[in-house]
């Protein structure tokens, strides 16, 4: 088992689907990448060297938004529409859906989310 | 004297094949050791060799028949390979083809055929056709043989007209005549779907092998352009892929490994060095200089060797092939013609895909604009639609289009299906077997789907 800029990746998997495990790569970028690299489509990441790993890391940091730095703009995104007291930032903070769907009914999932991060929170303190 | 010599190589190298593939028979019985089928009258001892554990027949004409029950045991006696000496089981009264005509010609090689043997079918086994085509057999026959349970192909008069055209080249006869005038040099085979191009490329390839030619066979062109890395070559602007360039070389040696070193380089300039496969350039060294009195085999070598000169060593490798002059080349390419599946990153965001002419491996083998003795056999399965009219780097007169099966192919096909059982002999018409030939076009593949539900 190998990680890619933070992502787990199975050895007998192709490039193409290995790659877009990584947060922030899809199925567009992932050709992108690989045809900037010269790897085609059916070559697994066993058969990729390290240096052709440590360019894929280092071409996908680079050129696109990937892992935690897509996970923190997120988060910031985030946090200003709450400091700005933003509808959207009220409805994050009270965990319920924020793109205009009902809450008379469902709206589980959204809070289920919500829930579940209060417990990490909490958790964590 | 020359073509002798070959001939009695390559037919060296053939038999040699046979001999290892069959068990040494017991002493009584090597002096009756013999492929004559008609002879074999009295059951022998037999070897377990030549039987095959199979699955029954396709249930598609056996249902209807009331009490009629298959069991594996069946399968496994109907199906015996005749092999030397005969198996007891085998009965070669059933050889029959259209109006009692023999259905199999016995043959050690494909040299000897005639107009006369054209529509029969030689039978080589597996091990044979393994060691004559070690590049690996067409799907379309391998398919025919899973089928048919049996390893034998028709020999078809269109067959027999390239094997004479390339003949005619090789060994130019005293008199002139029409047909020497006739003769071409490159071939491209285009037909319908399922017509035999492929199967009459490798029964090409194997009669050039056991006539004692440098063949450099492709069962699979699309390997070329498929899969492996691909990297800007810096010295011109061709795309390298070194792993596909060290496959080639692997294949071309497997047959040709005795002649090769043989052969010694006739040029001597260094071979340049690429992007190695994942290892990136190497440093401080752009070409590599071959030894003086190396022969193509040690080049080869070299090629496979190192992963930075795999591509140049096979661009190199085709300048080679075409100096030689003492033994007839031929290049037989299956798959010709494909599509391309790979891109170039244009920017950051945006791609475009490579064309084949832009790689350096199929550059150095796509023009037909030569004088080399070269065969492209175009393939429907594996490109987007017809092959077009006119085609770059390739003479005017080259396109030879096979035609599917005739009547009289269709019937020997027919009687070939029914000796292995593929068709009831109870319910064996002439009408019904004509039925599915018309049904099917002349399609191959599609007459032997419909065999069974005749």
């Amino acid at each position: 088992m190998s990680y890619i800029s933070g992502a787990r990746s199975v050895p007998d998997s192709q490039v193409r689907i290995a790659s877009t495990k990584m947060d922030g790569i899809g199925h567009k970028k992932a050709i992108q990448v690989r045809s900037r690299l010269g790897i085609s489509g059916n070559i697994k990441m066993n058969e990729l060297t390290k240096s052709q790993i440590d360019q894929m890391e280092q071409m996908s940091c680079q050129d696109h938004v990937v892992h935690w730095e897509l996970k923190r703009g997120e988060r910031a995104d985030i946090e200003r529409f709450i400091s700005l007291s933003r509808y959207r930032g009220i409805r994050h903070q009270d965990g319920s859906p924020l793109r205009g769907q009902r809450t008379h009914t469902n709206a589980r999932t959204c809070r289920k989310q919500a829930n579940s991060e209060m417990k990490v929170k909490e958790g964590e303190r | 004297m020359i073509g002798s010599f070959l001939r009695s190589a390559g037919t060296a190298v053939v038999s040699q094949c046979r001999r290892s593939s069959l068990l040494p028979p017991p002493p009584a019985l090597l002096a009756a050791a013999t492929r004559s089928y008609a002879k074999a009258k009295t059951p022998k001892t037999t070897l377990n060799r030549g039987k095959i554990k199979i699955m029954g027949p396709r249930k598609g004409g056996g249902a209807d028949i009331p009490g009629e029950s298959f069991s594996p045991e069946d399968a496994s006696t109907s199906f015996e390979l005749p092999t030397d000496p005969l198996p007891f089981t085998y009965d070669p009264a059933l050889d029959v083809g259209p109006g009692g005509r023999p259905l199999f010609s016995v043959t050690q090689s494909l040299a000897p055929l005639t107009r006369k043997q054209s529509n029969t079918y030689v039978d080589f086994s597996l091990e044979e056709w393994n060691a004559i085509l070690p590049e690996g057999i067409p799907a379309g026959m391998t398919k025919e043989f899973e089928e048919t349970r049996r390893c034998a192909v028709m020999v078809r008069q269109s067959f027999l007209d390239l094997r004479d055209n390339f003949r005619r080249i090789s060994n130019p006869p005293l008199r002139p005549s029409n047909k020497n005038l006739n003769v071409k040099k490159q071939i491209v085979l285009d037909g319908p779907v399922s017509c035999g191009k492929s199967i009459t490329l490798a029964l090409l390839v194997h009669w050039a092998r056991s006539e004692g030619w440098l063949v450099l066979y492709v069962p699979k062109g699309k390997e070329w352009t498929h899969g492996g890395f691909y990297y800007r070559n810096p010295n011109n602007d061709f795309w390298d892929t070194p792993v596909q360039a060290a496959k080639i070389l692997q294949d071309f040696l497997k047959f040709n490994e005795a002649r090769l070193q043989q052969l010694p380089c006739q040029i001597f300039d260094p071979v340049p060095l690429g992007e190695g496969a994942g290892v990136g350039m190497m440093k401080g060294v752009d070409s590599m200089e071959m030894p003086e009195g190396s022969t193509l085999y040690d080049l080869i070598q070299t090629g496979i060797a190192y992963t930075h000169a795999s591509v140049g060593v096979l661009v190199r490798l085709r300048k080679e092939i075409s100096l030689v002059k003492d033994i007839p080349v031929l290049f037989a390419v299956d798959q010709a013609r494909r599509a391309l599946q790979l891109d170039k990153a244009v920017t950051v965001r945006s791609t475009r895909p490579i064309h084949a002419k832009e790689l350096s491996t199929v550059n150095a083998f796509r023009s037909m604009l030569h004088d080399d003795m070269m065969v492209g056999a175009f393939s429907h399965s594996t490109a987007v639609g017809k092959l077009r009219q006119e085609l770059p780097d390739v003479p005017i007169d080259a396109r030879v289009m096979l035609p599917r099966y005739n009547l009289d192919e269709a019937a020997t096909v027919c009687h070939y299906y029914l000796r292995q059982n593929l068709i009831h002999r109870d319910r064996f018409t002439e009408d019904k077997w004509k039925r599915i030939y018309y049904i099917s076009n002349g399609n191959g593949s599609e007459m032997r789907w419909l065999a069974p539900f005749i």
